[in-house]
C-alpha cells in the first residue's frame, strides 16, 4: 500500500468516515432551508450547507461525473451547474447532523492541500485541475481497496449524479417523463 | 380533474388537525390514549381505538402532505419532503442505505403496496425461540383477513408492468416458484407513482384510510411534532414532552407541547422507538431496547433487455419468487425474496455508481433497464442477528449493523440468482450493483464473475426500505422489550405497535405483518382500556 494512504489514514477520523457511502439518494431541490438553524455561518451566500470551498470541488466534479452530459460550451450551462450545485446542497443539508459531520470532514480532508494531495493525488487547487486529474481521482478511490475511499467516491459521485437526474433538463438522455396521462389528468 | 386531497374538506368539517410549527405558545394537551407516529402501526391502532369511543391523539413529527403535493409526480420533491433525512438516511457507518418514510401516514405514504401476510414459518420460529405467544398462523389469520378486507389487499389483477414481467419469465423458464403481489390498492391507475405520493389516493395507505377514519371519528392529529422524551415514574409513564418543528421539520421552534394520556403508545418504528426509549432513559433492566435491530438488506442486479421495460411506469411491484426463501428452513442458510424495483432516473444514476462516459451509456438504456432485487431474511441465525440501535449527541437514532459473512454468502447466491434469472428471461447483459461487476453477455460469464466479486461493504451496494425490531416482543422479560400483545414489560401503560416489535426480519414485505399483529393488540387493548 503507497505511504500516502498510510498518512491520510493515520487521521482517526477518516476512518470513521464511511457515512459517505450511500447516504444521499435523493436530492433536496427547491427546498426552503433559509431559516435552517443548523446550517453553518460558513454556507456559501444562497446556500445552506456548502462552503465557497466545497461549491469548487463539485463544481470540478460536475463535468467529469457528467461528461458527454453537459457541455460546458453550451449558454446556459453556468444555470444548470448551478441548480445541480442547489441539489447537492439541498440533499446535505437534509441529511441528520452525524452524517453531516462526516460530509464536512470529507469536504475538509478534499480541501486541504496536504491530504487532498496524499488521498487524490491533486495537488492545485480544484478550479485549477483539469478534468484528466479529476478522472484520475475518482478511479483511484473507485478502485481503491480501502473502503472509506469507495466510500467516497460512492457518495460524491452520486450526489452529482443524483442531482442532476433529478432535473428536467436531464430527461433527454433517459427519454423519461413523468407519466403523461396521469400527469395531465391530475394537473388539469 | 382535480383530486380531492381528502383532508381540506375534513378539516373545513372540524377534523382536529394542528400543524405544530404554527403553535406561538407551550401547551398541554390530554387524550385517553396518545399514539406516538402515524405509520402502519400508528394508523391502524388510532382507528381501532376512535372506533372503541376512547379520545385518541396522533403525534406525527414529519408533515402532512396530501395528493395535492403529490400530484407533480417528481422524484427530488418525494424523496426531500417523504423520507427520513430526505432518502439519505444510512447505516452508521454508510454501508446501507435506508428508505423510510416521514410524514402522516409513514412509510405507507410512499412504500410500492406489496401487501403479504408474515410467512407461517416466520410466526413459528417466533414462537419457538423467542418466547412469542398468540401470533401463530391460525391465531393470525382473521386480523389478516379484517385488514385485508379493511385496505383491499388483493393480488394484483392486472397485467405486470415489464419489468416485473421479466421475474415471471426468469422463473417460468426456470420452472421457480413464483407468485402474484397483493397491494393495497383502489381505483389503482396502474402509474407506478407509489414511492413519490399517491396522486390520486388510490393506493390504500394510512394518511387515506385510517388516519381519516380516526380523525371522523374524533380524534385529533397534531403534525410537525416530536416527542423527545417519555416522562415517567415508578412502573408508570406520567407524560410526553414534545417540541414543535418548523415548516422544514428540520428545526425546533422551541414551542414545547405536555401531552398527557391515561395509555401511551409508541408507533415510531424501529429506529426512532429506540432512539425515543433510550432518550428518555426508560427503564430496561436487561439492556433489551435497541438490541435486534433487523432488516431486510437488499442486494440488486441490472439487466439490458431487448424489448422496452421502462422500469418507472406500471404498478411497481406485482411479482415475487419464495423459490429461494425457505429452501434451508427458517434457520439454514440466509433465505431471500425475489421481486423487482420500480427505478426512476434519480435513483437509477445512484444505483448504476458509474460515472462519466459509462454512466451516460447506461442512463440512456434505462428504458430497457430491467432491476431485480433480492430481499434477504435476516434475524433468523447466530450469525445473522440485525444490528442495534443507539443514540447520538442530539438524541437521534444511529443504526450499527455489521454485514456478517453469513449475509454476504446469501449476497452471493442472490446476485447469482437473479442473474440466472433475467438471462432466462432473454437479458442481453447483466451486472450486479456492485463496484468490480461488468456487464456479463451469457449466464455463464455472469455466474463466474459473481463468484469472484469481493463480497466487502461500499464495493456492493446495499440498501433497505425494511426496519424491524430493536423493541422486541417476548414474554420473557429477559428477553423482550415488550410482551406479545406489545405491552411494556416495566412501564403498565406504555404499549409499543409497530414493526420494532418483530423479533426477526420477516422474509416479506412488512406492511400487512404490522397491520395484522397492530389490529389485534389493538383490540385487545380496548377491550382493556374500556373495561
Amino acid at each position: 500500500m503507497p505511504t500516502y494512504y498510510h498518512a491520510a489514514l493515520s487521521r482517526r477520523s477518516f476512518l470513521r468516515l464511511g457515512t459517505w457511502g450511500t447516504l444521499a439518494i435523493a436530492t433536496g431541490a427547491g427546498t426552503t432551508l433559509s431559516a435552517c438553524s443548523s446550517s453553518p455561518s460558513s454556507a456559501s451566500k444562497g446556500f445552506s450547507f456548502l462552503r465557497d470551498n466545497d461549491l469548487k470541488l463539485f463544481s470540478a466534479l460536475i463535468p467529469v461525473v457528467l461528461s458527454g452530459m453537459i457541455q460546458s460550451e453550451n449558454h446556459n450551462y453556468q444555470a444548470l451547474t448551478t441548480n445541480i450545485l442547489k441539489n447537492i446542497d439541498g440533499a446535505c443539508a437534509n441529511l441528520g447532523s452525524k452524517a453531516q459531520g462526516e460530509i464536512y470532514k470529507l469536504l475538509d480532508l478534499l480541501d486541504g492541500r496536504i491530504t487532498r494531495w496524499l488521498t487524490t493525488g491533486v495537488w492545485d487547487t480544484w478550479p485549477q485541475a483539469t478534468a484528466e486529474q479529476v478522472n484520475q481521482f475518482l478511479s483511484r478511490w473507485h478502485g481503491s481497496s480501502i473502503g472509506p475511499f469507495n466510500a467516497g467516491y460512492r457518495v460524491l459521485s452520486k450526489l452529482v449524479a443524483i442531482s442532476y437526474f433529478s432535473l428536467p433538463e436531464a430527461q433527454q438522455h433517459t427519454g423519461y417523463k413523468p407519466l403523461a396521462t396521469m400527469y395531465q389528468v391530475v394537473n388539469s | 380533474m382535480a383530486i380531492d386531497d381528502i383532508y381540506t374538506a375534513g378539516i373545513a368539517s372540524g377534523w382536529q388537525v394542528t400543524d405544530a410549527s404554527t403553535l406561538t405558545q407551550n401547551t398541554t394537551l390530554e387524550a385517553d390514549v396518545v399514539i406516538v407516529g402515524t405509520g402502519a402501526g400508528g394508523g391502524t391502532a388510532a382507528e381501532i381505538l376512535s372506533q372503541a369511543g376512547l379520545k385518541v391523539l396522533m403525534i406525527e413529527e414529519g408533515a402532512l402532505k396530501t395528493s395535492a403535493h403529490f400530484k407533480d409526480m417528481d422524484e427530488s420533491r418525494a424523496y426531500r419532503e417523504l423520507y427520513q433525512e430526505a432518502a439519505g438516511r444510512a447505516t452508521s457507518d454508510g454501508a446501507i442505505a435506508i428508505l423510510q418514510g416521514r410524514s402522516v401516514g409513514g412509510t405507507t405514504v410512499v412504500n410500492w403496496t406489496a401487501s403479504f401476510r408474515t410467512p407461517d414459518e416466520t410466526l413459528k420460529h417466533w414462537a419457538t425461540v423467542h418466547g412469542v405467544k398468540g401470533h401463530s398462523p391460525e391465531e393470525m389469520k382473521p386480523w389478516f383477513e379484517k385488514m385485508e378486507q379493511r385496505l383491499n389487499i388483493e393480488p394484483w389483477a392486472m397485467a405486470a408492468n415489464a419489468n416485473n414481467q421479466v421475474l415471471t419469465d426468469g422463473c417460468k423458464k426456470l420452472g421457480w416458484e413464483w407468485h402474484v403481489i397483493p397491494r393495497n390498492v383502489k381505483g389503482c391507475w396502474n402509474s407506478g407513482y407509489c414511492g413519490m405520493g399517491c396522486p390520486v389516493n388510490a393506493k390504500q395507505s394510512m394518511l387515506v384510510s385510517t388516519i381519516p377514519s380516526a380523525l371522523a371519528q374524533g380524534a385529533a392529529l397534531v403534525h410537525r411534532l416530536r416527542v423527545e422524551r417519555v416522562l415517567f415514574t415508578g412502573e408508570k409513564v406520567t407524560g410526553l414532552l414534545a417540541l414543535a418543528l418548523d415548516q422544514s421539520t428540520h428545526n425546533k421552534t422551541g414551542i414545547e407541547v405536555e401531552i398527557k394520556a391515561k395509555h401511551y403508545i409508541l408507533a415510531g418504528g424501529a429506529l426512532n422507538n429506540p432512539a425515543l426509549l433510550l432518550r428518555s432513559e426508560t427503564p430496561d433492566p436487561y439492556d433489551r431496547v435497541g438490541k435486534r435491530t433487523c432488516i431486510h438488506p437488499v442486494v440488486l442486479t441490472l439487466a439490458q433487455m431487448p424489448q422496452k421495460i421502462e422500469p418507472y411506469y406500471g404498478a411497481p411491484q406485482s411479482i415475487a419468487s419464495d423459490f429461494f426463501q425457505w429452501k434451508n428452513g427458517a434457520t439454514g442458510a440466509m433465505g431471500y425474496k425475489l421481486e423487482v424495483p420500480p427505478v426512476f432516473p434519480a435513483i437509477a444514476s445512484g444505483i448504476f455508481g458509474t460515472w462519466g462516459q459509462t454512466l451516460k451509456e447506461e442512463m440512456t438504456l434505462l428504458p430497457h433497464t430491467n432491476a431485480m432485487l433480492a430481499l434477504m431474511r435476516d434475524g433468523f441465525v447466530e450469525d445473522s442477528q440485525g444490528g442495534e440501535v443507539s443514540i447520538d449527541d442530539n438524541g437521534d437514532p444511529v443504526l450499527d449493523y455489521e454485514v456478517t459473512d453469513f449475509i454476504w454468502e446469501g449476497a452471493k447466491r442472490a446476485y447469482l440468482s437473479m442473474a440466472e434469472a433475467q438471462f432466462a428471461a432473454g437479458a442481453t447483459k447483466v451486472r450486479a450493483a456492485h463496484l468490480d461487476a461488468k456487464w456479463a453477455s451469457s449466464w455463464a460469464e455472469a455466474k463466474a464473475q459473481i463468484e469472484q466479486l469481493p463480497y466487502k461493504k461500499f464495493r456492493t451496494a446495499l440498501f433497505t426500505a425494511h426496519l424491524m425490531g430493536g423493541c422486541m416482543m417476548s414474554d420473557d422479560e429477559t428477553k423482550g422489550v415488550v410482551n406479545s400483545q406489545g405491552r411494556h414489560h416495566q412501564l403498565k401503560n406504555l404499549s409499543i405497535f409497530d414493526g420494532s416489535v418483530f423479533p426477526t426480519s420477516l422474509g416479506v414485505n412488512p406492511q400487512l405483518s404490522i397491520y395484522g399483529l397492530v389490529a389485534q393488540s389493538a383490540t385487545a387493548l380496548a377491550a382493556t382500556l374500556k373495561a
